[in-house]
């Protein structure tokens, strides 16, 4: 695994939080819930590979099939 | 450091400028809002002290008043006073010169279709006696100042909002692309 994914997720989740925040002191709850969901979308992409490995590796490890 | 390294560089920089670039943008369109604002205010007082205290006719007021405020209401007052020239009734001679003025990206580009009329029915009450011109003048100052309180509160509260989120939007893209 690539420590690169670890800083890009950190810096993805600062971003939405901080974005989060401006929105919702604005007013814009909705916009502010729609912002932290797409961010929380963009993260699943990146590390659905990541998952779909790691539950290979479970399979493989206990034999399960 | 290679092309396409700096390539991919080059593409981030543009990328969060443009988001920025947004922002400012968006920012900037509420404060021409209010600068529009603060223009019409400035107009229609410079008339209302040409008509009520000069008492000069409508269109002699406009040709004066026009030489007195900044532009766009100098042409503004001057289209209109030419189509008073032509025959036409003073809310005729206004929405033309108003469609005009629109048409050319300058501060009235910040129009609402709620301005439009408000001008319509005060046009509509210029043309008549001393008393309706003063209740007219009253009526556009006292809409005016309100449209500008609500749109200073606007900005305030989003002006920031637009730039901040343009900025983050574009750090957000130059994460996802690197």
């Amino acid at each position: 695994m690539n420590i690169d994914l670890v800083f890009r997720i950190a810096a993805i989740g600062i971003l939405v939080a901080v974005l989060n925040q401006l929105l919702t002191r604005a007013g814009r709850e909705d916009m502010a819930t729609m912002v932290t969901i797409a961010g929380l979308v963009i993260v699943l992409f990146m590390v659905i590979s990541l998952v779909s490995d790691l539950f290979e590796s479970v399979k493989r490890v206990f034999n399960l099939y | 450091m290679d092309t396409a390294s700096l390539m991919k560089w080059g593409t981030c920089g543009l990328l969060f400028l443009c988001c920025t670039g947004a922002g400012f943008l968006f920012s900037g369109g509420l404060k021409k809002r209010i600068a529009f604002l603060q223009c019409s205010l400035e107009a229609v007082d410079h008339l209302h002290t040409q008509l009520i205290y000069g008492s000069d006719p409508l269109r002699q007021a406009l040709a004066d008043t026009a030489r007195r405020v900044p532009e766009p209401y100098a042409a503004l007052y001057e289209n209109a006073q030419k189509h008073l020239g032509m025959h036409m009734d003073a809310v005729q001679a206004f929405s033309r010169a108003i469609a005009l003025e629109k048409g050319k990206g300058n501060l009235f580009a910040c129009m609402t279709e709620a301005d439009e009329q408000a001008f319509k029915q005060w046009a509509v009450r210029l043309g008549g006696d001393r008393q309706g011109q003063q209740a007219a003048f009253s009526m556009m100052t006292s809409y005016l100042k309100q449209n500008l309180k609500a749109a200073e509160t606007e900005y305030m509260r989003l002006g920031r909002l637009y730039r901040s989120s343009g900025m983050l939007v574009g750090a957000l893209l130059v994460v996802l692309f690197l």
